[in-house]
């Protein structure tokens, strides 16, 4: 077997106690999509495995005084399922909804995608468009709190020790009149690892016909997700116009820096894609509804 | 932008092995209760040879389907039926069962003839019924046949051999190659977005020449099967080598396409009988895949006015030979 002991946990304390007892040897295990390929193919080891999908209190997706607040071991399915995200976080929605295959969505949860800290992973590219942060339970009984924008260290490693830490909540802010919208590129229509993952939030003055708040999460172009500054800078430099939305795409361009790839293609053609997708996923995301304070239609361009 | 372009493949392929002799053998047994077991070494790998051939016995015997047992690839107890490759088995297994299916029936019409007091000549057996041709009234039934038999000591059971005729080929290349042909014409539209190089099918239509569709749902299938393997072959299917090393070995890297990515496949059986085939029939497994990626590649050259030489046709090799195109548009235009 690739473990010596599978430990299923009823509470949350149990989880923590037992992941101080065996000091680093005892690691969590949510849906395991990830972490069994992991350790059959041995890039992970490990003695214990400690299962947390049986704790209802870390599944749940509520709104709470203009925040949204996500159990960790809420599944993609759940996420792709609940028509809160719909109706004000399409981009979320959309990103759960793009995860493998209905068997991997199943198990497979918010919380490992996260943890796992693969370059692309769907829902990572939403969370931090949405710039989300993460409540991380330590197993001295402490808690802490993570800005996304701080979690990744690089490809396959994030801040998250699961072997001594429990991801327990995934939260981000609503916006005023916020647009979202998520442009995947992939090489067939499912179950098929991005090429391009490119998440957009925005918060739209439909009065003064432009922005307030623009975030840009692409990837995989860098190690870990990376937000478009420049680009972000550029949308809110100027009223909304065609031409505002083809120099940030522009921006886009230039900041992106993916390597060339057997699998995923090479460098001149990932960042033509970047341009490209910046646009559209632009485009769509002003086409949508969303957040709080939203009652007029779309905003055109 | 998204351009549209339609393209159109053709193909005729060999049904059985080339130049070979490729042999298949079956035995028949027709039991008391008028069912019937298949002795087959034909493997039924998905494609349904199973349900075909009991189908042609069961034509052949005048029995249901349902009455029809078949017992096929297993070495301890079937007769080899040579392999389910080349597109052979409804053709040449196909044969080998009807053959035995009539050995057996022979059995059937020398007891029917000796109890009705006609000539075999004018016997039919449909419907679990032996009836004279120039007479209706003159009639017993199969289980008043088998009863006999059984009273008699007579086992009902036939065995059966088919090999189609070809002729070796000689230092030239020459000779009969197969004994049959499949043909078959496949259009496709598809779709080409010009910014990402993304290829869509939007429409197959997919007409095969199977001489006769045995079961045409099972043809259906087969079709559709092929021409969604021909799309990955096209567009997907790829070895990918990094140092000698293959680096996409397994299914979530090696892509063929998903539900997702199957086009609408419109079939068109076209039936022109195979004289030396089982009621007419030949084969269509290969043939369904074989003229896909050719209609997909003029598809594509068709909606950008460039051609591809290389399989599979990426988004990436799309957008490079776009931008190549645009560069030499431009320098002619300079000169």
């Amino acid at each position: 077997m690739y473990w010596e002991k599978y430990l299923k946990v009823k509470t949350l304390h149990e989880a923590m106690e037992i992941l101080k007892l065996y000091q680093g040897k005892a690691r969590l295990i949510a849906g395991g999509t990830d972490l069994v390929l992991q350790l059959r193919e041995k890039k992970k080891r490990v003695s214990v495995l400690v299962d947390i999908s049986d704790l209802p209190e870390l599944q749940y997706i509520k709104e709470e005084h203009g925040q949204i607040k996500i159990g960790a071991m809420t599944t993609h399915s759940q996420l792709a399922a609940s028509p809160l995200l719909w109706e004000k976080v399409i981009v979320l929605a959309q990103a759960a909804s793009s995860v493998g295959s209905p068997q991997i969505r199943n198990v497979g949860t918010v919380g490992g995608n996260i943890v796992n800290a693969q370059p692309a992973a769907d829902t990572v590219v939403a969370l931090m468009a949405l710039d989300a942060k993460v409540v991380v339970f330590n197993n001295d009984g402490g808690e802490e709190k993570i800005p996304f924008s701080e979690l990744f260290l690089g490809v396959g490693e994030s801040k998250i020790d699961p072997t001594s830490q429990l991801l327990k909540e995934i939260s981000f802010s609503l916006l005023p009149e916020m647009r979202s919208s998520l442009g995947r590129l992939a090489r067939r229509k499912a179950l098929a690892l991005p090429i391009l993952n490119i998440g957009i939030v925005l918060s739209v003055n439909k009065k003064e016909n432009r922005l307030h708040e623009a975030r840009i999460c692409v990837a995989p172009v860098a190690p870990v997700p990376m937000r478009m500054k420049e680009a972000e800078k550029t949308l809110l430099s100027r009223k909304l116009s065609d031409e505002l939305l083809i120099s940030a795409s522009k921006a886009a361009f230039d900041a992106a820096d993916p390597r060339n790839s057997k699998l995923r293609g090479n460098t001149a053609y990932r960042k033509e894609l970047v341009r490209v997708m910046t646009y559209r996923t632009l485009k769509t995301a002003l086409a949508t509804r969303g957040g709080v304070g939203d009652e007029a239609g779309s905003i055109t361009v | 932008m998204k351009k549209r372009g339609c393209g159109i493949g053709s193909m005729w392929y060999g049904i059985g092995n080339t130049g070979l002799p490729n042999p298949s053998g079956a035995f028949v047994q027709v039991l008391d209760d008028c069912t019937v077991i298949i002795h087959t070494g034909c493997a039924d790998i998905g494609q349904g040879s199973t349900t075909v051939l009991a189908q042609i016995a069961a034509e052949e015997l005048g029995v249901n389907f349902n009455d029809i047992s078949v017992i096929c690839a297993d070495t301890g107890v079937t007769p080899d039926a040579g392999k389910t490759s080349a597109s052979r088995q409804t053709y040449i297994s196909g044969n080998a069962v009807r053959k035995a299916a009539q050995s057996a029936k022979e059995t059937i019409f020398k007891k029917g003839a000796e109890l009705l007091q006609v000539p075999e000549e004018e016997l039919i057996l449909k419907n679990y019924q032996l009836n004279s041709l120039k007479n209706y009234n003159i009639q017993i039934s199969l289980k008043e046949i088998m009863a006999k038999c059984r009273e008699d000591g007579t086992l009902v059971i036939g065995h059966g051999w088919f090999n189609p005729q070809t002729k070796g080929l000689d230092k030239r290349g020459q000779g009969i190659p197969y004994a049959t042909y499949a043909f078959a014409t496949q259009w496709v539209e598809v779709e080409v977005d010009t910014e990402t190089g993304e290829i869509d099918i939007l429409n197959v239509v997919a007409a095969h020449d199977v001489g006769k569709a045995v079961n045409p749902m099972a043809v259906e299938g087969q079709i559709e099967g092929g021409s969604v393997m021909g799309a990955g072959y096209a567009l997907m299917e790829e070895i990918i080598l990094d140092d000698g090393k293959i680096i996409n070995s397994s299914f979530s890297n090696y892509l063929i396409p998903t539900i997702k990515d199957v086009p609408c496949v419109n079939s068109i059986i076209v039936e022109e009988e195979e004289v030396t085939g089982p009621f007419g029939a030949k084969g269509v497994g290969e043939p369904a895949l074989i003229p896909t990626a050719t209609a997909i590649a003029n598809a594509i050259s068709n909606a950008l006015g460039i051609r591809f030489y290389e399989l599979p046709i990426t988004p990436e090799k799309i957008l490079n030979s776009l931008k190549t195109a645009n560069n030499t548009n431009k320098n002619q235009r300079d000169f």
